[in-house]
């Protein structure tokens, strides 16, 4: 009887592609308990009965060094070996490496097939392995698979029922030895000529030549990203709102006689007699507009370049090149992927911290993260309220944040105790990416924002209009405001803003809009609401990955540095 | 030699791992943090030495990195960056301080 399915693997060898193949539409990303790193679920029918899929996270062994390889062994311990078969993911490219794993699982007793996936790939390598061999030798059924094409897929299914459990099983110590054994018996290498592929993989290592093409890479990456952001929100969702939901507000907004309670909290404040979707501040207008018109289309071009850099295996080259700026602020090069996921939500970013093996990483990359890393919806708004500055405005922005950045972390490296180690990571070849399931991607993120954010900027809009109408902003500024506008030169009712920047930034920045802040004002006002303290997504999702006192510690920094820099930054403008 | 000294594109076959000598004062960004690395002055150098040198040893081992290995150096970044190593057919980017600790000889 087969209940589980669990897919294993070193990191980079196409688990996702084969899950891809083998499920069903239908998958949910799932939080494993007690820690965060995501494992993907599915579920594929066998015999006219569901059997649960699981693509547990790469990883190298089941002796873990990293929090991420302790889930994949955790799956393993926790499920039992008569209900579950393991199908062990092996890049062919790269067979003795990913045999160590393969004997690892083997002694663990579970029915096990070994798939030899990337098997076209072995012959532009001039690699020929004797499959047959190979499955006598370790007593297990082995197949060939293609990921991004699907060859060999059909074969595993048929043979899922069979699997059985190995006899195969070596000491610890012998295991190497035996490994280059069974390599050497099955596998003969000729020599190839350099294809232009691991040219370019050369070139954007190398420590001269790996920079402009890094910063070549950023910058197109962020024109395209804004390119498509704003092309959607010009030629789609703009005119979708304006042309067919304004007049439908509208409509609305007369049969409630343009006023009273349920006008304020549904439709808003109408601007010249229309409807403003960026100052109404309605649960259907601005309520609405801001996480679908203006928020989304960033979130999906965001979304779309991020996964294409990941799957073509550019981002490990990154780390590479930035690990001496990383190590400046006491983490090394793979810190700064916190960082880029930070840039699209901050919560997926706070997540990400757990690929860093220590204490005093993770509350570093988690502090400067919440800090100084707006998220994308954040931007999107920003974008719409700065935009008619161009870099004028932009520059000042992003430069603080930067500044901030590095400044408040190479003061956290110097103080905070513990452990920083070194880069230590494989580097994947270059591979054009598996369309489908980069689709897939981008499309479970993008409805991960849409179930997590739209019910919190309804609630923030609903939450902004309760309280004005039972007058605790009012309250609340007359107390505060004077003091704000001292240190921050910004009006009493900005109070307001970063009231709900605790609920959502997008809608905090979009609740500057009403109040005719000049320049620097906005400036001032969009650093100090990325600083002062994470959305409260991010502050649950950083609370468990520090655990309460540090993040405590974190909460404190974060309150104290945002005045002070909002407090420099009203002194210069 | 170690890895750090190695000449780049040539094969090279690891002799040993071992945190020792120079590596020994990377001990701070192999793991010891500013503080423990102070206390560890006075109390256990020698001890905590060999302890990383396992460790080293152990996480090079999971990659399939051991005695007698051969492998490549790709490339390296500059002011004592992370060293691109390159074993079968796959890439490994390792610190500069680990890089210490694996002595290799040129083949060739």
């Amino acid at each position: 009887m087969i209940r589980k399915i669990l897919l294993m693997g070193n990191p980079n060898v196409g688990k996702s592609a084969i899950f891809t193949r083998l499920t069903s539409v239908r998958v949910i990303v799932s939080n494993y308990p007690g820690t965060t790193v995501e494992f993907t679920k599915g579920s594929i029918r066998l015999d006219g009965k569901k059997v649960e899929v699981i693509d547990a996270p790469g990883t190298y062994t089941l002796d873990p060094d990293s929090p991420a390889e302790k889930v994949a062994a955790n799956l393993l311990k926790e499920n039992d070996p008569k209900e579950t078969v393991v199908v062990n993911i092996v890049d062919s490219t790269n067979l003795e490496r990913n045999l160590n794993l393969t004997l690892e699982l083997l002694s663990a007793g579970f029915p096990t097939i070994v798939v030899l996936n990337f098997w076209d790939e072995t012959a532009h390598k001039g690699i020929t392995i004797d499959v047959d061999r190979l499955g006598n030798l370790l007593n297990v059924k082995v197949i060939t698979t293609v990921g991004i094409t699907g060859k060999g897929i059909k074969e595993l299914k048929e043979n899922l029922n069979n699997a059985k459990p190995s006899d195969f099983n070596v000491p610890k110590e012998q295991r190497w030895n035996t490994i280059g054994n069974i390599v050497e018996e099955i596998q003969t290498v000729k020599h190839h000529h350099h294809t232009f592929l691991q040219g370019l993989e050369e070139a954007s290592t190398h420590p001269v030549a790996g920079f402009p093409i890094a910063l070549i890479v950023l910058f197109v990456s962020f024109y395209v990203i804004r390119f498509i952001g704003e092309g959607l929100i010009g030629w789609v969702f703009e005119p979708l709102f304006n042309n067919l939901w304004a007049p439908v507000l509208m409509k609305i907004s007369t049969l409630l006689t343009h006023s009273g309670f349920w006008h304020n909290i549904l439709i808003g404040n109408l601007v010249n007699g229309e409807i403003d979707f960026f100052q109404s501040f309605g649960i259907l207008s601005t309520g609405l507009y801001i996480p679908i018109g203006a928020v989304l289309p960033y979130i999906f071009s965001f979304y779309l370049i991020l996964s294409l850099l990941e799957d073509i295996g550019y981002l490990p080259r990154l780390a590479i090149l930035l690990d001496r700026l990383m190590h400046q602020i006491g983490i090394h090069g793979m810190g700064f992927i916190p960082m880029l996921l930070g840039l699209g939500c901050n919560v997926p970013g706070a997540l990400a911290t757990r690929i860093m093996e220590t204490r005093k990483e993770r509350f570093i990359s988690g502090t400067v993260m919440a800090i100084a890393v707006p998220c994308m919806a954040q931007i999107a708004m920003i974008f719409g309220l700065l935009g008619k500055y161009g870099f004028r405005g932009f520059a000042p922005l992003f430069g603080t944040l930067f500044i901030v950045w590095f400044v408040l972390g190479k003061i956290m490296a110097k103080f905070v105790r513990g452990e920083s180690p070194e880069i230590f990571t494989e580097i994947p070849p270059y591979r054009f990416p598996y369309f489908t399931s980069l689709f897939k991607k981008v499309w479970m993120r993008v409805q991960w924002f849409l179930k997590e954010a739209l019910p919190f900027v309804l609630l923030g809009v609903l939450l902004v209009n309760l309280l004005y109408t039972l007058g605790v902003i009012d309250f609340l500024s007359r107390i505060f405001g004077p003091g704000l506008s001292k240190i921050l030169g910004l009006p009493p009712a900005a109070i307001a803003a970063l009231l709900i920047g605790f609920l959502r930034k997008d809608v905090a920045v979009g609740m500057l809009a009403p109040l005719g802040l000049s320049m620097g004002q906005l400036v001032t006002a969009s650093v100090v609401l990325t600083m002062y303290f994470p959305c409260v997504a991010t502050f649950v999702v950083l609370t468990k990955e520090l655990g309460f006192w540090d993040m405590l510690k974190s909460a404190i920094i974060m309150v104290v540095s945002a005045f002070f820099v909002g407090w420099i930054l009203n002194l210069i403008y | 030699m170690n890895l750090v000294e190695a000449k780049q594109h040539v094969a090279l076959k690891v002799i040993s791992i071992e945190a020792g000598g120079r590596a020994q004062r990377a001990q701070r960004h192999m793991g010891m943090g500013r503080g423990a690395h102070r206390m560890s002055r006075h109390a256990m150098p020698r001890h905590m030495g060999s302890r990383r040198g396992l460790r080293i040893q152990k996480r090079l081992g999971d990659m399939g990195i051991r005695e007698g290995t051969i492998i490549r150096k790709v490339s390296q970044q500059a002011f004592r960056g992370p060293i691109v190593v390159e074993i079968g057919r796959m890439r490994l980017a390792i610190g500069p301080f680990m890089a210490t600790a694996i002595k290799v000889e040129e083949l060739e």
